[in-house]
């Protein structure tokens, strides 16, 4: 298993030990500059040295962190040297990540979201927080599927398109969405290319936030030019005419207007066995 | 025949126009809005079309490029759909074009950059830019990856720094320079940090800007990270000129990653370039082929 170098600021030191802690608890192997510098030795190089004997970096990127000239340094050798980046979020720091040419386009690599607590619209609990550092940690890494049925979604129905998403996985059709299938530390917006490209049909999960949202409408814009199945489902709560009226001022959501819809309510199931039989006929080629 | 899509703002048309013409004299099949949209047809899905049937996406960068929301969106598609972008930079607009969504993958890559300002430019002739530009669309660029020393020099440096460069290029003594033998759309991070990385001699060029530039620090942080011997040259100017001098001392002295320059005997083009050339080219080949330095 890979060896992991812990970068991160002196000042947020109490959340690092912490998850230090845990990660050897679950036996993982860390390089820690507080227990791995020798007295007497020059520390600067004993961390590029340390960088060096390490695959991954966990990268616990804060407003300290992007303020640390050390800390940048660290985050500069790693790139350059072509080493796993595993970057964590501990607070709002995006600002001050674009402000220096060592931390530029971190801002796009799929991240863990301490701060936020939640991953494409999606809430963890502090426990999923952890396994996803852990997961990663260890090598996880998610393979694109075949035959996808790529999930379209505003951050407000990010739970209900989840549970669609996993509904349909247990009926043994392929699905990705944001919220489960992004791998930590690649580029998110490559990761979701590189799924739209390998797509059947998008499932388009919908509400009266959808039209506003400018990744919808560049989603819907794309499953278009490539002419995929469009499948929309009205999202539980959704306010109808304020919906409708926010397509009608999209040029990108007027191309689904005259899809028929599917809606989750009254009946998820109903909707669900309708779903699948969709997937069904997409699959074998058929006209929807 | 390959199809190449061009995706420029209309003030910049009459560029556009003559890059066309080169482009199809050499065979490429070019696609551009005022002749490949029918009458009739849907302007948008004849745009679609068109990048979705291109096998590699020119965007021609100016300000009023990024302006466009046309523009942006062909850019959006191109790289949604996994076409290649060749990047051409019309008018400076490299901050702007990082501060939007779809634009600014473009950020990290090589232009061939038509300004007429700027280290990148001023390094190449037009025609060498358009020749560089089809022979990574006909698909005959050569990669040279075999540097075994990198020259490091602050931007306004670059006329020096490519003498050298193709002097010691000359003297079968492989080199590599940020300014030259790259591929458009190349990225320009990556293959700086490979050049380092593959080297086994670091050669910065020292002047008073060196200090202060970001990528030079950080280049010579790379190069100590990985143990290289290092040939610092300094420019005539701070060689002959003892107040710019002091400046570069103090400067190096202020900044983590420059200050162990200081502590190496320098090079310098007294009393001629040539002579410095030469002792520059014997220590090297007494570096690379394992003697100490004398």
């Amino acid at each position: 298993m890979s060896k992991i170098y812990i970068s991160y600021s002196r000042k947020d030191e109490a959340f690092v030990r912490d998850l230090h802690a845990k990660l050897e608890a679950n036996g993982l192997e860390t390089w820690v500059d507080w227990r791995d510098i020798l007295a007497g030795y020059p520390w600067r190089e004993a961390l590029f040295e340390g960088l060096a004997s390490c695959d991954s970096i966990l990268i616990c990127l804060s407003r300290h962190y992007a303020e640390s000239e050390m800390c940048r340094m660290e985050t500069f050798i790693s790139r350059a040297y072509g080493k796993r980046l595993i970057p964590l979020v501990l607070d709002d720091c995006f600002d001050l990540l674009l402000e220096h040419d060592e931390l530029r386009g971190l801002i796009e690599l799929q991240a863990i979201p301490y701060a936020s607590k939640r991953i494409i619209g999606l809430e963890l609990s502090d426990d999923e927080l952890f396994q996803m550092t852990l997961e990663t940690a260890k090598g996880l890494y998610k393979p694109l599927r075949e035959n996808l049925f790529y999930f379209a979604y505003p951050a407000s129905a990010a739970a209900f398109a989840t549970k669609i998403a996993k509904d349909l996985q247990t009926a043994a059709i392929s699905t990705w969405i944001g919220t489960q299938d992004h791998n930590i530390g690649y580029d998110w917006q490559q990761e979701q290319w590189a799924a739209m490209m390998k797509a059947r049909a998008f499932i388009l999960v919908l509400n009266e936030k959808a039209a506003l949202s400018d990744h919808i409408r560049r989603q819907v814009l794309f499953a278009h030019t490539r002419k995929l199945p469009m499948l929309p489902i009205i999202a539980p709560e959704t306010d109808f005419a304020v919906m409708q009226e926010r397509f009608a001022d999209s040029w990108e959501m007027r191309l689904i207007s005259e899809i028929q819809w599917l809606q989750a309510e009254p009946n998820y199931e109903s909707m669900l066995e309708a779903l699948k039989g969709l997937a069904g006929r997409v699959l074998e080629n058929k006209k929807l | 025949m390959v199809k190449v899509f061009v995706s420029y703002s209309r003030d910049d048309e009459e560029f556009v126009r003559k890059l066309k013409s080169q482009l199809e004299a050499q065979g490429i099949d070019v696609w551009v809005d005022w002749q490949d949209i029918p009458a009739g047809f849907s302007w948008r899905q004849a745009i679609y079309d068109g990048i979705l049937k291109s096998e590699f996406f020119i965007p021609c960068v100016s300000p009023s490029y990024i302006a466009s929301e046309m523009c942006r969106m062909e850019s959006y598609l191109a790289q949604a759909h996994n076409k290649p972008a060749l990047p051409l930079m019309l008018h400076d607009s490299y901050q702007l074009e990082a501060s939007y969504p779809e634009t600014k993958h473009l950020h990290d890559m090589y232009h061939l950059d038509f300004t007429g300002k700027g280290l990148y430019s001023l390094s190449m002739s037009d025609e060498q830019r358009l020749a560089n530009l089809l022979s990574v669309i006909k698909g005959e660029a050569e990669t040279r990856n075999d540097n075994i020393l990198y020259i490091a020099f602050p931007s306004a440096e670059y006329a020096y720094a490519n003498q050298i460069w193709a002097d010691l290029n000359a003297a079968n003594l492989p080199s590599y320079i940020s300014t030259m033998g790259y591929q458009v759309g190349d990225d320009w991070n990556k293959r700086h940090w490979q050049g380092v990385r593959r080297s086994r001699i670091f050669i910065p060029i020292l002047t008073v800007a060196a200090a202060s530039s970001f990528y030079m620090k950080k280049e010579v942080l790379l190069a100590r990270t990985l143990n290289l011997p290092m040939l610092p040259i300094l420019t005539l100017d701070a060689s002959s000129n003892e107040g710019h001098l002091n400046n570069l001392r103090k400067g190096l002295d202020e900044s983590f990653e420059m200050r162990l320059l200081s502590e190496i005997q320098w090079l310098q083009p007294l009393p001629s370039y040539e002579s410095m050339l030469e002792s520059l080219i014997s220590i090297a080949r007494n570096i690379l082929s394992g003697n100490e330095r004398s």
